[in-house]
């Protein structure tokens, strides 16, 4: 992998984060949707 | 609304000449495994084209042999080609899917249509009619979850972990910015079928829009240069 770093800026610092956390929040919300459906209750 | 899929089959086959031709310059088998699961994808949209003109039984059954069973397991196939790299698991499990794949095509090939094909409407979307008119059995419902809740892990989990490591590591921020949308955009259509099982019908084209849109953009970002503008920082 290269070496080739970043700073992050200011924004990035809490934005960044803040969006991996809604996407894992979706990816759950997804896959429990899709599991009720497994099970039958969906 | 049917000039959605239209659009939608344009972007997917574009992202996948994009992602073939980086193959046949890297020839990493994950993008050769993306571009079969692109191709589900385009098949899938390029069969609601078709069915917003006229209907067809087996263009019906292909549209939801690749759009609802295959696209999402391929793709993640390949992320999963691309994160585990340690001896064959990766191959095993190419596979498994190749054989399951099989499998689901026999059966969705086999189903019979029910009287209601005679009633369809082409003005109204295919999400909204498909259930009257596909008989799926057990098999192909348990298949459709499992292949789904597969390839929504693997593509979405993959990117999204790996947009973390990126952060954590502070490196490559292209590549971090291309997988958030990756995973933005994978996750567009698997939230598109769930808001069928919601009776939001007409979400899906606009979702698999939106999600060939975000991918393609995230992949081209992570595939290019490091941007000129990020501070680098010296390397320890």
């Amino acid at each position: 992998m290269s070496s080739r770093r970043f700073q992050p800026s200011r924004w990035s610092n809490w934005l960044v984060p803040a969006v991996l956390v809604i996407l894992v929040i979706g990816l759950v919300a997804t896959l429990t949707l899709v599991g009720l459906s497994l099970l039958g209750i969906k | 609304m049917h000039y959605i899929p239209f659009l939608s089959t344009l972007v997917t086959l574009a992202f996948a000449a994009a992602v073939f031709r980086r193959y046949l310059q890297r020839r990493g088998p994950h993008l050769l495994i993306w571009t079969i699961g692109l191709l589900w994808y385009g098949l899938g949209t390029l069969s609601e084209v078709i069915l917003g003109l006229t209907f067809s039984g087996l263009v019906l059954k292909l549209w939801y042999l690749s759009g609802a069973m295959l696209t999402a397991a391929w793709l993640g196939q390949g992320t999963l080609h691309l994160l585990v790299r340690r001896g064959r698991v990766a191959w095993a499990l190419t596979g498994v899917l190749a054989a399951v794949s099989v499998l689901a095509a026999a059966l969705v090939l086999l189903a019979p249509l029910a009287p209601a094909a005679a009633s369809y409407q082409v003005a109204q979307p295919i999400s909204s009619q498909y259930k009257d008119i596909l008989t799926r059995s057990g098999g192909i419902l348990a298949l459709t979850i499992l292949l789904n809740i597969y390839g929504t892990l693997t593509m979405v989990g993959g990117a999204i972990y790996s947009a973390f490591i990126f952060w954590r590591k502070r490196v490559l921020f292209n590549r971090m910015i291309g997988n958030i949308l990756i995973a933005a955009g994978a996750l567009a259509p698997a939230m598109g079928g769930s808001f069928i099982k919601i009776g939001l019908v007409d979400m899906l084209y606009l979702t698999e829009l939106v999600g060939a849109v975000l991918m393609y953009i995230g992949f081209l970002q992570a595939t290019t240069a490091q941007a000129t503008e990020v501070a680098p920082v010296p390397s320890q």
